[in-house]
């Protein structure tokens, strides 16, 4: 029952501020019941938190200290189709790629992105983009198929509907409704393989949780207006 | 002539005088906690039974809850709101048996089922028609599946002929399977006329635009803020937020040009009326007022 968080307001003139993500990431990671792991804000997040050990260009990832080493973990801040974008680039490009990121082959179950347009379906591209290559025994990606707005609270309306026992899917989609206009769309990408049900995955304590889909079978994603 | 700040290109059709605009309370903005608890139980009865919910519902504090196998209904405290939603069709990754309704046939469902239920006293005439589609993939090398498995149709509220912009102000309603409602998010506040207040001048909001801090960096950098909608109306806070007024706001939409994101885009809201800090705080949601300047959210 492990959490962590990462996020970033400041981009260093790279892009535009932020102001709610430090409010955002916080107010999941303190109203989810749970063991809190890490909280990393500005220029302590980094995008190698996210990434595989010795994959990419530079090789800096260190998720198995970070992002594979919890249950969940939240990203609050600008996102793209390539990534994640964090303010500092010091130690590597500043993207979380998903070429970069081997996800579960640690601990993690659940990666949540709260930012811009990391799951955009584009025909199907996204499965090719972060799905097959990135799929490790992580059981979902979340996120938003549009952009998606600075606010203050989809972190702890996320987290409340976790506690009460909503699914993780139904918990990140109503909490996408209840803080966005109907110009942005939720997403999310899960894997599946027989034995396996991550279709009804709580969280831990709150109601079934699917074993891990190590080598999975299938793919599937869903994306709504909000 | 109007002063238009350097690096800010206006993009968008801006309503050169606004004139004074209306000013809207909420109902509930002097009732005590004693009577705001009495009439959350009134309308989690009310609801109740309109829905059909029989279980154990728990009180969360800022609304009420109940959360069944098959059906979940919450009922706010803050604002007259309601989330009904059936667990069976909603948020599915199949179509269902009975079909999804097309679009015209989804909104003239959605206003009916909202006209019958809820008899909304503001014009809900803002709409957008959305959907739900599910993919599936079952090897790198295979083409995914996509299906269109629900339409979600969202009206929104006109106060005094302006949009009531936020969270606070939408009506969200789904069909997963036939024409039967699977989910329906009912986000309201009843309103009471105030008086009415100046507004700022567009261009004086825009000036704030380029001051704010999201972008005195990029500003600094030589970017530029490329505004592309520029709108008058209200801002009502998230349905769990209690809020005393509607904030009357320009919501700014545009984008940073020369960003290193792909689409580095902004929205958020400017308060329309020129408050102090006193006046802001007044009106305001929640313990903080944030700034004066700008918001995105409470």
């Amino acid at each position: 029952m492990t959490i962590g968080i990462e996020w970033v307001n400041n981009y260093h003139s790279s892009s535009s501020n932020l102001s709610n993500n430090d409010n955002n990431a916080r107010g999941f990671y303190n109203r989810l019941q749970g063991q809190r792991m890490f909280e990393y804000g500005d220029d302590l997040a980094w995008d190698q938190d996210f990434e595989e050990k010795g994959a990419g260009t530079p090789p800096a990832g260190g998720d198995q200290l970070y992002a594979d080493h919890v249950d969940i973990v939240f990203f609050s801040g600008h996102g793209s189709r390539s990534g994640a974008s964090f303010g500092v680039k010091t130690f590597d490009d500043g993207v979380a790629r998903a070429s970069n990121m081997l996800l579960g082959n640690g601990d993690l179950e659940w990666l949540v992105i709260d930012g811009c347009e990391m799951l955009a379906d584009d025909n199907g591209q996204v499965f090719s983009r972060w799905g097959w290559p990135t799929f490790r025994g992580v059981h979902y990606i979340l996120g938003f198929h549009t952009v998606a707005y600075d606010v203050k609270d989809r972190g702890e309306k996320f987290a409340d509907r976790l506690n009460q026992g909503w699914t993780v899917r139904e918990a990140w989609m109503r909490a996408c409704i209840e803080s966005e206009d109907a110009n942005v769309s939720y997403a999310y990408l899960r894997a599946d393989q027989p034995g396996t049900d991550t279709f009804n995955d709580h969280w831990h304590g709150k109601g079934f949780v699917s074993a891990d889909p190590r080598n999975p079978t299938v793919l599937c994603y869903l994306r709504g207006t909000c | 002539m109007p002063f238009i700040p350097k690096q800010v290109y206006i993009d968008a059709e801006i309503e050169e005088r606004p004139g004074p605009i209306s000013v809207y309370r909420t109902a509930n903005g002097g009732t005590s906690s004693r009577e705001l608890r009495q009439g959350l139980l009134r309308r989690w009865e009310r609801w109740r039974e309109v829905f059909s919910i029989d279980g154990e519902a728990t009180d969360l504090g800022d609304r009420i809850a109940f959360l069944g196998e098959s059906t979940a209904l919450e009922v706010y405290l803050a604002s007259e709101s309601v989330w009904w939603t059936d667990r069976t069709k909603a948020y599915r990754e199949d179509p269902g048996e009975g079909g999804v309704p097309d679009d015209d046939q989804a909104v003239h469902l959605a206003r009916r089922f909202i006209e019958t239920t809820f008899a909304p006293a503001v014009d809900l005439t803002d709409v957008v028609v959305g959907e739900q589609v599910a993919s599936v993939s079952t090897s790198p090398d295979a083409e995914p599946r996509s299906q269109r498995v629900a339409v979600a149709v969202t009206l929104r509220p006109v106060v005094s002929g302006r949009p009531v912009f936020g969270p606070g102000a939408k009506v969200r309603v789904s069909f997963a399977d036939g024409a039967e409602p699977s989910d329906v998010a009912y986000f309201s506040r009843s309103l009471e006329p105030d008086g009415e207040a100046e507004t700022l001048h567009p261009y004086q909001a825009l000036e704030r635009l380029r001051r704010d801090r999201r972008f005195t960096d990029v500003i600094a950098a030589g970017m530029e803020l490329h505004v592309r909608r520029f709108q008058l109306g209200y801002y009502s806070a998230a349905p769990n937020m209690f809020q005393r007024y509607l904030i009357p706001v320009y919501l700014a939409e545009g984008v940073v040009e020369g960003s290193e994101l792909d689409a580095d885009l902004f929205r958020l809201y400017l308060p329309a009326v020129d408050m102090d800090a006193r006046s802001m705080k007044e009106v305001s949601v929640r313990a903080n007022p944030t700034v004066l300047s700008s918001f995105t959210s409470f």
